[in-house]
């Protein structure tokens, strides 16, 4: 068995416990850099590292102004150099292994949720990429999730400033929300930077009246 | 040839043959090295390589494109503002041999002897005669340093610069990168210099070894540069092709050890720090040197940091997942830490002024890596000596043929 991050062999020393688990797909160095936090004072709501001289969050209350913010967010990692580096080799260098690293960390309880919907990809890009890389996280996990949201193409959301996500219009459109009103979901997004993504998605979700909507976000730069 | 996603030849009508298996990027062939999943864009399985899927995938549904190799002559002149010293002109001269009798060249060369240098005149020679050159090393911080020296000489030529994520390609006649790039070259160059010969991986990583002669045209001339070579790599280049060079530039002698018996560990563990190593750094400080403190794991060298923040409020700790790794050691650079605690990563390619060395659990590292820690001090001509300390539990034969070694660079007794 190899580390599917650094690629060198994995030696456990075998006892009870480790004969008949699962091998991880992750060394323990590796597995250790890539769930460092940084210290430092969090937003309480959206994890982000604030800035000494804040009160509150910015990001959070900008986004409180124009959009229904979700019930809860959940981070999984800290968007760390390493973790940085996973998603550059995940997302545009084509490394599929890496999405049963992300799974392996995905430590979640989905007794609360009914449905569990993640952010789509456009046509164009999932041509390009060949995988949807939140689904596909999902899929590993063998989580079953609903494909309720369709996006169409936009321009790569980490290529623009703060300004242009803003003012951008929103990408997503319902594809089939019948059958989740009233119901509680959870929406998943691998980065979570300004929330745009997020909240987007969510002000679609909320037109059809569901129960509550959670996020939950692989990483959170 | 050049491989190359723009390239208009085609190479392979697929990337990687899985029934062997082998990747015809990287010549990759260990099956457990290949990861195969259903695609569900392609609707089929899909497998890639792992090995080299950094420089792009080559996987069993994408051809593979190349262009072929151009060669164009440079003038290549250079300036180098020191004269060299007899060894290093007998060096350089060694070289431009090697390089015109198309034979493999091995520098035995004493840490701090200006080994780069010894280089100019036989890079530029292959250059003029339209070589290309490759000056590779496994070592990313080896990378830039020799990139930053071989501009400021060669300023008149195009240098490519490529490294992890880092692409500044010029042309690819005369090439700075790390020996993974290598994968992209076939029958591409005919002198390459590859520095730091024995540094990880590449001892470990026989198709690391493998990528430099595929990249290398048939009668290239290979210079491996080294101060701690193995029986293997001496064996491979024969020993009538060892250059030792057992001096240092500025003349003077390696610096060599002090060692103290003890066991840190034990001490941090239990949360105290030893007194002997608080009077070791409050010495280096009183005398106003500089001091690099190396760990053997990262855990303990968090741990001791955390310790002696009281004591010593400056102390910078670095690593090699450390973002601020660069910053860190500029700032060691320029005088504003004088204690850094680090793991092996600085064990090369660094120099400091006024510096002294401590090696905490020195039973815990190789022959090899003690010789380069203790190759940090007296680099510079204005201050030849230094001090070094080794903190262990027990005497390794690591330590003892690490002692024994720089003796006899010293003595000028070293042999193969």
């Amino acid at each position: 068995m190899i580390c599917l991050y650094c690629h060198s062999n994995i030696q456990e020393e075998p006892d009870i416990i480790t004969l008949f688990k699962k091998p991880s797909p992750l060394c323990l160095v590796c597995r250790e850099l890539l769930t460092e936090w940084r210290t430092g004072l969090r937003c309480d709501f959206c994890h982000r590292l604030m800035e000494e001289d804040w009160h509150k969050c910015m990001d959070c209350d900008f986004l409180k102004r124009r959009f229904t913010p979700p019930a809860k967010i959940t981070c999984l990692l800290e968007y760390n150099q390493t973790v940085k580096m996973l998603f550059h080799r995940y997302k545009f260098m084509g490394d599929y292994a890496l999405s049963e690293v992300l799974a392996e960390l995905l430590d979640i309880d989905l007794q609360g949720y009914d449905a569990v919907i993640p952010i789509p990809l456009s046509e164009n890009r999932f041509r390009e990429r060949g995988y949807n890389q939140t689904a596909t996280v999902l899929e590993q996990k063998r989580i079953v999730y609903k494909e309720a949201l369709v996006t169409t193409d936009r321009a790569r959301q980490s290529e623009l400033s703060k300004v242009q996500r803003v003012n951008g219009e929103n990408p997503f459109s319902l594809l089939n929300g019948s059958g989740l009103r009233g119901q509680r979901l959870l929406l998943v997004d691998d980065i979570y930077t300004t929330g745009m993504t997020v909240h987007h998605a969510l002000e679609k979700l909320y037109t059809i009246s569901p129960a509550s909507v959670d996020v939950l976000t692989f990483s959170k730069a | 040839m050049i491989l190359e996603r723009t390239g208009t030849i085609l190479f392979k009508n697929e990337g990687v043959d899985i029934t062997i298996p082998k990747c015809h990027r990287c010549g990759n062939g260990r099956r457990e090295h290949f990861y195969t999943y259903r695609s569900p864009l392609h609707e089929r399985k899909v497998s890639y390589c792992l090995k080299c899927v950094n420089l792009g995938r080559a996987d069993t549904m994408t051809p593979l494109y190349c262009s072929t190799s151009v060669d164009r002559c440079d003038s290549a002149g250079y300036i180098l503002d020191f004269e060299l010293t007899e060894q290093q002109a007998y060096a350089s001269d060694r070289i431009i041999g090697a390089l015109e009798g198309r034979q493999h060249l091995l520098l035995y060369a004493v840490t701090g002897a200006g080994k780069t240098e010894m280089t100019f005149a036989a890079v530029s020679r292959a250059r003029q005669n339209g070589m290309n050159v490759a000056f590779v090393s496994p070592r990313i911080d080896v990378v830039k340093e020799v990139y930053i020296r071989l501009g400021r000489a060669f300023s008149g030529s195009a240098i490519s610069l490529m490294y992890d994520g880092v692409k500044q390609v010029r042309g690819h006649h005369f090439v700075v990168c790390t020996i993974h790039q290598l994968y992209n070259y076939i029958d591409h160059f005919d002198f390459v210099i590859v520095d730091e010969t024995d540094a990880f991986p590449l001892p470990e990583d026989p198709l690391l070894m493998q990528s430099i002669s595929r990249a290398c045209r048939e009668g290239a001339s290979i210079i491996y540069m080294s101060a701690t070579p193995s029986r293997k790599l001496i064996r491979r280049v024969g020993k009538e092709n060892v250059v030792i060079l057992p001096e240092r530039y500025h003349g003077y002698k390696l610096a060599i050890p002090n060692i103290r018996y003890i066991d840190v560990r034990k001490g941090v563990y239990r949360n105290r720090v030893p007194a002997v190593c608080i009077k070791e750094l409050e010495g280096v400080l009183n005398a106003g040197r500089k001091v690099m403190v190396f760990f053997p794991d990262i855990a303990l060298m968090k741990k001791m940091h955390q310790l002696m923040l009281r004591e010593f409020p400056t102390i910078e700790t670095v690593y090699s997942a450390d973002p601020d790794r660069d910053g860190k050691v500029s700032r060691m650079r320029a005088g504003e830490t004088d204690i850094l605690f680090t793991t092996t990563i600085l064990e090369r390619g660094v120099t400091f002024d006024r510096l002294d060395v401590i090696i905490i659990h020195a039973e815990r590292f190789s022959k090899e890596s003690l010789v380069q820690m203790c190759g940090r001090v007296g680099r510079k001509w204005t201050d030849p000596i230094g001090n070094i300390c080794f903190m262990a539990a027990y005497r390794t034969s690591s330590i003892t043929a690490a002692q024994k070694m720089l003796k006899s660079f010293n003595a000028g007794s070293i042999r193969i």
